[in-house]
Parts: structure tokens; C-alpha cells; sequence
């Protein structure tokens, strides 16, 4: 997100020097890049990893992240006692009259927030032994490896030159 | 303007441009390719409320209504051709860009369309035109898919023709005006613009369909058909009870599959029919809240789902890849996508300042003011689990996570200029709410204002909180992982439970078959054709044998003569000399006696 300039004009300067490669696919040795993509398709780019740490590559950066969210969490819950204390009126989606009360409940829905999404986490884990079958499950015996699109007339040899083609 | 552009349909000028789409070539397709929605756009603007008929076979057929309802979809089917015409700008094939653009202009037909008949019209044309969208990938997995799309849509044309059929003999009248749950025609109808809709065991042509497709493709699909159908519903069902409980189920069951699901782009595609969801429940509840903000949904889900899936659909373009557990880290290379990612999740989920906070929370808002207890707490529920599935897992797997050591360029420009449009627009509605409110089909006795304190304060604990469990779980790792997979949906039972079916029937059929062909044309035809071939020797056998020995044949000559008498008799060789001789015999009897 916020990638240096210099970075910028870096992978930039390795894209110029593999735009003739990328069509034929690269002899890197160490498995990259990955097998599975298709470098013929137009469009696709692959880079050879520059070195550079990204910002989350830093695990400082991540904890910091995370400090400040739990803090937030904290400080959201506790605007449930300008409610509570009716220093504010808590609007509700109900009419005054309707018998379903615990929306203006303290807390109610920072609750239902995190209890919704913690049982919706363990309900889905649950239902992966049911639903789950192998990728190519609906395939058959042709292969599974369908990645990548074709944009490009597919009965004429590609122009690997369309591949970072802009029109814009 | 009116003198240039008045009194065209409203759909004339994407049919023109789709099809010089075919003819141009170069720059001028191009340009073609974009101007075509802007003037479409300027055609709308200088529209009067009213309806212009053509008498066809002695039908007077509403070509097109132009009204509140109309016209908001109107607006919203142009600028998503614009948005997707920028985006798909790298397409080169010719019937892809031509098929995209009168897929969009048969969008707009549909939904100007003032009778039946030219709504089944626009209604098999936006099938027909879609369907390439999916073709051109050109994988077999694409080829199926599109297959199986076009049958579940040309199905739901039928259904919505044989309505069509009932309504006219029931009321004598084909005009596509309120219609209810009173009758067959009703019932057809509904059924048929249900499929379109994704209901429970319809839904699965949109997440069979839309991950199989291109990157351009996948947004394309996403603006027009399912919109096109919530407008159906708008129109012909409000206030349709029925649609508040399949609206709540279409709100719930997704997010489950969403969050084990691993193409990014079929999450997506689990995460539009949970917001359909909501547009039904709007629809149902038919009030003037329920039904605006059905509508401004509407509108915001094609700005913001097509974000995300012309993100998602960037970063297929790029790496090939599109699984969560094969990406990651992608935001040291793409961080423009990554940033426009952010903003349509953020506009899915709700946040205040983005769009769907002022639509989302007009429907639930109109559910609980009439009192529906339930159905709110469940679209509550739904409400927190598309952040966690649509908001956070969508841009996390693909642009941070763990990083899956790709490095590719940015998108191309044309995709970053579409993305950042469709960004734009989810910012100015979440924050300008109001030139979206007024557009919306009904005028309100109170108007709905979204920015109140208790809903800025309700609505981002909600959406912390719900972050908070997904940041809770995966640090003690009991979020499930991201597995390259397949999930059993519905359409299990067509694509797998018909070739159980088929293997079934060949199971039981066949043998059945064989044994009664064994028992028929084996056994019991056998007898017949032996008792005819060799019942006459027999008999003539068994009437003479009595006869040779009275004149005296014995032993080895008496079988002899019977066996050779038997064979003559079984292949009808008798000597010609002889038969000739019976016969003028029998003649000579005849004519003397």
C-alpha cells in the first residue's frame, strides 16, 4: 500500500528487462516462477522477487497494528455508556412499544458482532466435513488446472507482447 | 439535447455501440467502446416520465416506461457499462466486447420494459448476450459452466413467457405492473424471476458461473442480471411476505460456504446472493423504507461487488491465480488494487462514510419498524458475517496473509482508472447519501437519514467486533485454513446426482432390458418362430409316420424317410415335379367331381 517510489521504479526497471522472457517462461532454477502459471496467457506477469520487505513483513509493524485495533475495540464499547447513561439517546430499530429489548442493551452489539462471526467460524469449520471434496471433484479425469484466462484469439499463436498491453 | 436525443429508447444507444463493436476496429473501437455508455447516460438524463407503445400483430406492446423505478436502474446499467467497458478495454476479440455491450443493453431494455412479452424479450437476450462472458475464458471447466448457465436462464425466460401466457388469458392484459401471489400466472412468474434472483436451489448458475468466467467477464456479469431481476421483483412483488423469509435465508446460508469457500471470486459470488438477500427482504416488506432501500442496495451492490470482483479480477489477470491459499502478499506488487480492494470491502461491510452503510441499514431499519423480530436478528447475523467473509477475508488472502512470493506489476491502467471510478462512487454515496435518496422509486412520509449518532456508534462496534473474532481466531489459529477445494452445493444434485442417476438407471434398466429380451426375444419368440418353422413338418410328420409303416417301412428306411420328409418339408423343398403333379391332381379332382 504504501510501497516506496524507488521500489516502484525498481520492479519497474525488472519488468522492462523480463518483457521479452515472460512469454517463454523463465529458467529461474529454484521453482519460481511457480509451475502452475501459465505464462503464455496475455496478461500475466511474473516478476523475480526484488528483496525489498514489504510493510507487514515486519512483525513490529503488525503488533503496533494490533495494539491500536484491540484499543479501538475497547474504546467502542465503552461508547455504550453515553447510551447507558443517557448523555445520549439510543435510537432503536424498533418501535418503543415492540417486546424485543436487548438492542439497547449495553453492549449488545459489539456481543452479537463478535459472538456472530465466532459461530459462524465454527458452524463453516463443521460443515467442511460434510461439503469438502477434492478440487477437481466435479472434473473428472481432466485436469484441474484451469487458472488463468485467454484473452487473446485462442487458435493463433499469442502475442506475448499483448501482455502488458494498455490501451488506456 | 432533447432535439439530438429525445424520443430514443432508452436502450438504442448501447444496442448501436454494441454492435459497431463488431464492425470498428483499433483506437476507434476503443473509443466507441466508452462514448457509447456516456451518450446513453445523456439520452437518460433528457428522458420524460411516460411510456411510448408499438402495435405489433395486434398487441399493443409498451416498448418502454419510463418512471422513478425505471429510471434509477436505468442510471445505474449505464454507468456499470461504462465502469466494465473501461475495464475490459484489453479484451481484443470482437464478439466479447460486442456481447458485453448488448448484454448491457439488454439490461437496460428489461428494465425500461413496460410489458411482458418485451421484458421475456430483454429477459432471454440478457442470457443469451451474458453467456460469452463466460464462453470466452475458452477453459472446458468455462465451456460446461456456461452451458449449465444458459439452461438455468433460458428456464427462467420460459417460466416468466408461460406467466406471461396465464396473466394475459386470466386479466387480458400483458402490462408488467404489480402482479402478487394470486394465481398460476402469479406463481410462474415469481418462479421465474426467482431463478434469476439466485433463491436457495436456484442460486447455483451465479456461483457455478461467475468465478469460470474472465476477469472482465466476472464484472460484467455481476452488474446486470441479478439487478435486473431485483427490479422485476420490485415491481411486480413489493410487499410479497413470502419474500422476507427467502430473502432472510438468502442472507444467512451463503456466509457459511463464503467463509470455507477458496476462489476468491466465488466468495464474492456467495457474498452477492447474501446481498440479494437483504434486496428481497426489502422488497418483502414492501414498505416505502423497505422497497427505497431494496433499490439504493441495489445501486450500491454493483458499485462496490464490482470493485471487488474487478480487483479480484486484476489480480487473476496478473498472476493467473485466483485461490486464497495460492496468494497473498500481493500488495507489495499491486498496492493501487489493494487499496481499491479495501474500499469496496469497506463499502460491503458497511462502514460509516461508505456506501453500503446508507442503504444496508435502510432495510434492516424497515424490518425492525415493522416489527420483525427475527428476520432482523438475522440479517444482523448476516450483517457481521459479510465483513468477515467479503471484508476482511477477500483483501487479507489476496494482498497480505501470507505471502505467496509473487511478484507482478500493478494492473493495467485502463483497470486502475475503472477500479478508481467505481471507488469514487462508493465514497461520494456514503458520503453524499442524499442524491442517491433522491433518485429512489418512492417518496418517503419520513425520510431515512443514515448518519445518526446511535447507527455511526451501533454499526462500527458491530463491524470492530466482528473484525476482532476474525483477528481473534486466526492468532490462535483456529480459523480454518484456506484449502484448494470444492464444496457441495445444490448442484451436486444436477452435476453429480444426475450421473448417479444415469449410472442408476444403466444399474437396473439395463439388466431388466437384457432379461427381458432374454425372456421375450430369446425364449418366448424362439418358440414361436421354431413352432411356426417346423410345427407344419412335425404335424405332417406325425400324420404320416402311422402311414409308411402300414405300407410296410421298417427300421433304418422307416427313419430315413422320415427324417428326409422332415427336412423337405421344414425348408419347403419339395421337388417342383412333384407339387406340380399334386396340384394338377387337386385341379383335375376339382373340376371332374
Amino acid at each position: 500500500m504504501n510501497e516506496t517510489p524507488s521500489s516502484q521504479t525498481n520492479s519497474l526497471a525488472e519488468a522492462a528487462d523480463h518483457g521479452q522472457a515472460h512469454g517463454h517462461g523463465h529458467a529461474h532454477g529454484h521453482g519460481y516462477p511457480p509451475p502452475d502459471i501459465d505464462l503464455t496467457q496475455p496478461g500475466i506477469v511474473i516478476l523475480p522477487d526484488d528483496g525489498k520487505p514489504g510493510m507487514w513483513d515486519n512483525p513490529d509493524n503488525l503488533k503496533k497494528l494490533l495494539r491500536i485495533f484491540f484499543i479501538s475495540c475497547g474504546f467502542m464499547i465503552l461508547l455504550d455508556l453515553l447510551f447507558v447513561t443517557h448523555l445520549l439517546h439510543k435510537h432503536l430499530s424498533f418501535k418503543d412499544d415492540h417486546p424485543f429489548t436487548p438492542e439497547g442493551w449495553f453492549g449488545f452489539y459489539s456481543l452479537y458482532g463478535l459472538l456472530a462471526c465466532v459461530v459462524l467460524v465454527l458452524i463453516a469449520k463443521q460443515l467442511r466435513k460434510v461439503l469438502m471434496r477434492s478440487e477437481d471433484y466435479y472434473d473428472g479425469q481432466s485436469d484441474g488446472q484451469s487458472d488463468g484466462q485467454s484473452d487473446g484469439p485462442s487458435d493463433s499463436p499469442v502475442d506475448t507482447s499483448k501482455g502488458g498491453d494498455h490501451h488506456a | 439535447m432533447p432535439d439530438l436525443f429525445g424520443g430514443m429508447h432508452p436502450a438504442s444507444y448501447l444496442i448501436i455501440g454494441g454492435l459497431l463493436c463488431g464492425i470498428l476496429k483499433g483506437r476507434v473501437r476503443d473509443v466507441s467502446f466508452i462514448l457509447f455508455p456516456i451518450l446513453g447516460f445523456i439520452n437518460l438524463l433528457g428522458m420524460e416520465h411516460g411510456t411510448s407503445e408499438l402495435s405489433i400483430l395486434g398487441y399493443d406492446l409498451v416498448v418502454s416506461r419510463v418512471d422513478k423505478l425505471s429510471m434509477v436502474f436505468g442510471y445505474l446499467f449505464h454507468i456499470a457499462a461504462l465502469i466494465t467497458s473501461i475495464y475490459s478495454l484489453h479484451t481484443q476479440r470482437w464478439w466479447v466486447r460486442m456481447s458485453g455491450v448488448l448484454y448491457a443493453a439488454s439490461a437496460v431494455g428489461a428494465v425500461f420494459a413496460g410489458d411482458l412479452i418485451t421484458l421475456f424479450v430483454f429477459w432471454e437476450l440478457l442470457a443469451v448476450t451474458s453467456v460469452f462472458q463466460i464462453w470466452a475464458r475458452g477453459t472446458k471447466r468455462a465451456i460446461d459452466s456456461g452451458i449449465r448457465y444458459l439452461i438455468m436462464h433460458i428456464s427462467s425466460g420460459l417460466l416468466l413467457l408461460a406467466g406471461a401466457a396465464a396473466q394475459y388469458h386470466a386479466t387480458g392484459s400483458l402490462l408488467f405492473e404489480f402482479i402478487g401471489l394470486s394465481g398460476a400466472a402469479g406463481w410462474l412468474i415469481f418462479i421465474g424471476f426467482g431463478v434469476k434472483c439466485a433463491f436457495p436451489f436456484f442460486h447455483t448458475w451465479l456461483v457455478d458461473s461467475y468465478p469460470e468466467s474472465t476477469p472482465a467477464g466476472s464484472v460484467y456479469l455481476c452488474a446486470f442480471t441479478t439487478k435486473v431481476a431485483v427490479y422485476a421483483m420490485a415491481r411486480g412483488y413489493p410487499g410479497t411476505e413470502l419474500l422476507i423469509w427467502i430473502g432472510a435465508a438468502m442472507a444467512m446460508f451463503p456466509i457459511f460456504y463464503a467463509v470455507i469457500e477458496n476462489d476468491l471470486r466465488r466468495v464474492l459470488g456467495y457474498s452477492m446472493i447474501n446481498q440479494i438477500g437483504f434486496m428481497m427482504v426489502g422488497i418483502g416488506i414492501g414498505t416505502a423504507w423497505g422497497i427505497n432501500g431494496a433499490v439504493a442496495h441495489a445501486f450500491n451492490d454493483v458499485l462496490f461487488k464490482g470493485l471487488l470482483f474487478m480487483t479480484m479480477g486484476a489480480v487473476l489477470y496478473r498472476t493467473g491465480r485466483i485461490n486464497g491459499s495460492d496468494l497473498g502478499g500481493l500488495y507489495k506488487s499491486m498496492p493501487w488494487t489493494a487499496g481499491f480492494c479495501m474500499v469496496g470491502a469497506a463499502s460491503i461491510s458497511a462502514f460509516p462514510l461508505f456506501s453500503g452503510f446508507v442503504s444496508k441499514s435502510m432495510i434492516m431499519s424497515a424490518a425492525g419498524y415493522e416489527g420483525y423480530t427475527l428476520v432482523w436478528c438475522m440479517l444482523l447475523f448476516a450483517a457481521a458475517g459479510v465483513f468477515h467473509h467479503a471484508g476482511i477475508k477477500i483483501p487479507f488472502f489476496a494482498f497480505y496473509a501470507h505471502d505467496s512470493g509473487i511478484r507482478t506489476e500493478k494492473a493495467p491502467l485502463h483497470m486502475r482508472i475503472a477500479m478508481g471510478i467505481a471507488a469514487a462512487l462508493c465514497i461520494g454515496i456514503g458520503c453524499f447519501p442524499g442524491v442517491l435518496y433522491d433518485l429512489l422509486p418512492i417518496t418517503p412520509e419520513k425520510q431515512y437519514h443514515p448518519y445518526t449518532i446511535t447507527h455511526v456508534i451501533t454499526q462500527t462496534q458491530l463491524l470492530f467486533f466482528s473484525a476482532l473474532a476474525f483477528v481473534t481466531l486466526m492468532l490462535f489459529k483456529i480459523y480454518p485454513p484456506e484449502l484448494r477445494s470444492t464444496n457441495l452445493d445444490v448442484d451436486w444434485f444436477y452435476r453429480k446426482g444426475l450421473g448417479l442417476f444415469y449410472v442408476a438407471c444403466d444399474r437396473v434398466f439395463n439388466p431388466l432390458n437384457a432379461f427381458a429380451k432374454n425372456l421375450f426375444v430369446g425364449r418366448f419368440v424362439g418358440r414361436i418362430d421354431s413352432l411356426i418353422e417346423q410345427g407344419p413338418a412335425r404335424l405332417a410328420v406325425i400324420l404320416l409316420y402311422p402311414i409308411w409303416k402300414m405300407f410296410g417301412l421298417r427300421g433304418e428306411e422307416l427313419e430315413d424317410r422320415r427324417n428326409h420328409f422332415y427336412e423337405q418339408m421344414r425348408l419347403g423343398a419339395f421337388p417342383i415335379g412333384l407339387t406340380a403333379f399334386l396340384a394338377v391332381i387337386l385341379f383335375g379332382w376339382l373340376f371332374f367331381f
